[in-house]
């Protein structure tokens, strides 16, 4: 989990502020400005070219295993992705 | 880390451009829900008073070690990309700044951007700070393990300040109740009866697996905003 610090760059000037009576949210980008992943890829790790201490988000679910790169997740935020027959949203 | 399954459906989540309490709120394509990604909950739309199941998860972890541990695992990659040197939110982890919006509950125990392990079980939550002095003190003297019970399950907090990694299991394994020494070696530490156990894969020699707690990797300030109710281990 992160916070959506980016937004501050893309902001601005734009306040775009929006208080509800139940839940507080804040609308401060158009909705898919920043885009998910619906169709994730996956290659083996010994194709991937990846730094030995890059950190990463690993999910284990029955035999199948993913790495995804928190750096990569950070410009995505979400990944739609099925692991070990389960449907998942990787996040962070 | 979520499961996109809700009641017999399965969703797919984007990203709503919307903040709650500073953190990413998703909205889902099927009905337009929207979902905060910190607790699973449905904020608003046809889904309100759903929530998501939390799916344990590695948090942060370095890729050397998972995959010295995963060698069959694979790797996401994005337009034939599976890394990236530069971080866009670089800037935001070095400095002290929060959120774009004040949180709405506060707590100096631990400084703003102290990192702690926040674990949910049966709907208790507590927090297990990370920073140096803390753990240190929590763990008393075993450097990388703490035994300890939440919502009256015995867990296994493990982090390792070298490598960064951390895990969060049940101590539960069939009707035994699991004891840990305070040693590890490496990614491994044996319970009193001998048995070792790999703290990143929950694998035991006695080929039985210890059960995953899901559990976040997050900063104090926006832990408390989220919880402010939480215990945090150390403080009581």
């Amino acid at each position: 989990m992160k916070l959506i610090c980016i937004f501050t760059m893309l902001l601005v000037n734009a306040t775009l502020c929006q208080g509800q009576a139940t839940v507080e949210i804040h609308t401060v980008l158009p909705r898919d400005a920043i885009p998910a992943i619906f169709d994730p890829t996956f290659i083996p790790a010994e194709d991937a070219d990846v730094h030995e201490d890059s950190p990463m988000i690993g999910v284990s679910i029955g035999d199948e295993h993913r790495a995804y790169s928190m750096v990569l997740l950070n410009a995505h935020e979400i990944v739609n992705d099925t692991v070990g027959g389960k449907a998942i949203a990787s996040t962070w | 880390m979520y499961s996109r399954n809700v009641n017999g459906r399965t969703l797919s989540f984007g990203v709503s451009g919307k903040l709650w309490k500073n953190a990413l709120v998703m909205y889902d394509r099927e009905t337009g829900s929207l979902w905060s990604h910190m607790t699973g909950e449905c904020l608003d739309g046809p889904l309100k008073g759903e929530t998501l199941d939390m799916i344990a998860s590695t948090p942060i972890v370095k890729w050397k070690t998972w995959r010295a541990e995963h060698p069959d695992t694979k790797v996401l990659t994005i337009r034939g990309r599976e890394d990236e040197r530069r971080d866009n939110y670089w800037d935001y982890h070095g400095s002290s700044r929060t959120g774009l919006f004040p949180p709405e509950h506060k707590d100096r125990t631990l400084r703003n951007k102290d990192l702690v392990i926040g674990v949910s079980l049966n709907g208790a939550q507590k927090a297990y700070p990370l920073s140096k002095k803390h753990w240190k003190t929590s763990t008393k003297g075993s450097w990388k393990l703490i035994q300890d019970t939440l919502a009256g399950i015995p867990i296994l907090v493990y982090h390792d300040p070298d490598n960064f990694t951390s895990a969060v299991y049940q101590r539960k394994v069939g009707e035994k109740t699991l004891e840990f020494g305070p040693e590890t070696s490496g990614l491994r530490a044996a319970d009193r009866t001998g048995v070792e156990w790999n703290l990143l894969t929950g694998k035991g020699t006695d080929r039985k697996r210890l059960k995953p707690v899901p559990h976040l990797n997050v900063y104090w300030f926006a832990w408390v905003d989220f919880y402010p109710d939480a215990s945090l281990h150390g403080a009581d």
